[in-house]
């Protein structure tokens, strides 16, 4: 698609907005269904990109990529999601990549360690929770979006958005960087208008450091 | 389409619990647990079988909307012929949402007058596309027509023997294959170049009994900065997957082989690449041009017009205005732009399409499968795919009556996840 027109936005420092806790499984629970875990392994190499967002860094040609996502629930073909890793001294970089006919700012991509989650939308919000912390800045989070593509335009065709994501080491391994990292990603979207949830390793994947 | 770079930095929002998101004020909950298939058990009664749908809410909690006997109707899901009735067949086909199914739908394939009602001897009906066809070879896979003649054999000496080549040439009845959009996932992203999707493609195409008599393809085998040199490895990576098909390959010029509109440039190391390796071994100069196909006895013409909506002119509108104004049987217009998006093309070629007489238009484009009317879409040859088809290809034949059917094949079961008529 058409790459003609690029709009550098930058936006820095939109602040909190605090959202207060409501569990809305506690008051409406469902049923949920067993899932099989899928285990995985995302080889992460040592580099360090710049967060861009943009997949045509050098550092995520050599990267490797993940399997594509699946459906969380059914077997099926879905819009095509991977993963890619690489980390330095200082970081660990995620590099999601999303292919999407239709951009909405609901759509989500999540990342999930054991110390804590980070989300990101197309329309360039980002959320975290490490612990009581959801401040990104002050968790050391950084995030970059690359949109093909018009959000919430559904007139309009659109194609693919990246988000690369730097997550700093003394929030993921405070006590030492691992050798392996367990990590699960995961893709809200719709499709049609129906929910859609697409997952990489259903809860027991990892990013290993070569 | 826009391509916006944004960073963010300190943006943040509280979430409760790991595993969860929190309500509408930020991160969302995409409804909890994921949607699920239809149960294919269930108590369903028969009594939904051929009730015309437009979706899958109409059929009931037990049943689903999907394609069979030329159009779409309601059907009981089955995971095997035991779950289906004594004048039943399980059928996998498409259900209305693009997704795969398998459901029972009438043996005969007919739904009231829709259909094929009694097929002629020889013959055997399209359960999906409700028509009758003629026996395949090959136990059930595509295989085009039955006339071996027209496996795209060379020419032989004095006599007119069936074949394709860069020039077109004459066949008995047309079969050809169509594949689209064969880019890498980022730009100069060649180490990820989806060499073993193109390459099992057209493996499975050179494979069909018989052959397919050539291919379209409709665009996007590259994604590399014009001005690098990553587009030109691309090309060569595509090129070797595509040498696996032994036929005649027709290209259609995608967006990514310019990016703009490379009408008289030459410094465009994509469109260059594109030029060299898939437009002129063809002999032809242009991005554009158009291929004469003809039935060896006469009696039908055809003709595929290949259309470069990036490198489009003044010229090439004169040359499509007087390609589609040159009579054939069929004419089948091949571009990367679907209809409704913008390209260089799309403007000036909206009325021409519209009074122009043809069968098919195929594009690409859009990374999925689907058809509406005469456009196919035809976008799922290896690119990061948008839809719930997987990567594959198409094959249109022509058929006893005169018309074309298109099938959708997945690349990894060679099943037929698609199937229609062509208006």
């Amino acid at each position: 698609m058409s790459l003609a027109i690029r709009l550098e936005v930058l936006v820095i420092a939109l602040g909190a907005m605090s959202a207060g806790c409501r569990d809305d499984r506690a008051a409406t629970p469902k049923a949920v269904k067993p899932v099989p875990c899928a285990p995985a392994v995302l080889s992460a190499k040592r580099g360090t990109p710049i967060v861009d967002g943009k997949l045509d860094n050098p550092v995520w040609h050599a990267a490797e990529a993940s399997t594509p996502f699946i459906d969380e629930q059914r077997n099926r073909p879905v819009p095509h999601t991977e993963a890619r890793a690489c980390w330095d001294d200082g970081s660990l970089f995620v590099l999601l990549y999303a292919a999407d006919e239709e951009l909405r700012a609901s759509d989500r991509v999540r990342i999930e360690f054991d110390a804590g989650r980070i989300e990101a939308s197309p329309d360039g919000k980002l959320y975290c929770r490490f612990g009581a912390e959801s401040d990104c800045a002050a968790l050391g989070v950084k995030a970059a979006l690359d949109v093909d593509g018009d959000v919430d335009a559904t007139a309009k065709e659109d194609e693919e958005w990246t988000v690369v994501i730097s997550v700093p080491w003394s929030r993921l391994a405070p006590s030492g960087r691992p050798s392996e990292l367990p990590v699960s990603f995961r893709r809200d979207d719709s499709l049609a208008g129906e929910p859609l949830r697409t997952v990489w390793s259903r809860g027991c994947g990892a990013i290993r450091l070569e | 389409m826009n391509r916006f770079s944004l960073l963010v930095a300190a943006f943040a929002i509280s979430s409760c619990g790991r595993g969860e998101s929190t309500d509408g004020s930020g991160v969302h909950d995409a409804g909890g647990d994921a949607p699920t298939g239809h149960d294919a058990g269930g108590d369903a009664s028969t009594s939904v079988l051929c009730t015309p749908c437009a979706e899958s809410s109409e059929c009931g909690s037990a049943a689903t909307c999907a394609q069979y006997a030329g159009s779409q109707y309601c059907g009981r899901p089955c995971s095997g012929q035991s779950d289906c009735g004594n004048d039943e067949t399980c059928l996998p086909t498409v259900a209305e949402d693009g997704a795969q199914v398998s459901v029972c739908v009438p043996s005969n394939g007919t739904c009231g007058e829709n259909g094929c009602g009694t097929c002629p001897a020889g013959t055997s009906c399209d359960l999906a596309a409700g028509s009758c066809v003629e026996a395949e070879l090959d136990g059930g896979d595509d295989g085009g027509p039955d006339d071996e003649d027209d496996a795209g054999s060379d020419p032989d000496g004095g006599s007119v023997q069936p074949y394709v080549g860069p020039d077109g040439g004459k066949v008995h009845k047309l079969f050809f294959a169509i594949i689209g959009d064969t880019r890498p996932p980022g730009s100069n992203d060649t180490a990820h170049y989806p060499t073993a999707i193109i390459t099992k493609i057209y493996e499975e195409i050179q494979a069909m009994n018989p052959r397919p008599q050539f291919v379209i393809t409709t665009g996007d085998y590259m994604f590399a900065a014009p001005t690098g040199a990553q587009g030109d490895k691309q090309m060569k990576l595509y090129l070797a997957a595509r040498s696996h098909y032994k036929g005649t390959v027709f290209a259609a010029l995608g967006n990514h082989e310019c990016y703009n509109n490379c009408a008289g440039v030459t410094d465009n190391n994509n469109f260059n690449a594109f030029l060299d390796g898939l437009v002129k071994p063809l002999g032809q100069a242009k991005p554009y041009y158009s291929i004469p196909i003809n039935d060896i006895d006469g009696k039908w013409k055809a003709k595929v017009v290949m259309v470069a909506c990036n490198a489009w002119s003044s010229a090439q509108k004169t040359w499509l205005t007087s390609e589609l104004a040159k009579p054939t049987t069929y004419t089948f217009i091949v571009r990367h732009h679907p209809m409704g998006s913008t390209a260089p093309c799309t403007d000036d070629m909206a009325p021409l399409l519209k009074s122009a007489k043809y069968n098919m238009l195929a594009v690409g484009h859009i990374h999925k499968y689907s058809h509406s009317g005469k456009q196919l879409l035809e976008g799922v040859g290896g690119a990061p795919r948008s839809g719930t088809f997987n990567h594959g290809y198409a094959t249109v034949r022509q058929l006893d009556d005169g018309t074309l059917r298109v099938r959708q094949y997945d690349y990894e079961t060679k099943k037929i996840v698609g199937s229609f008529i062509l208006p």
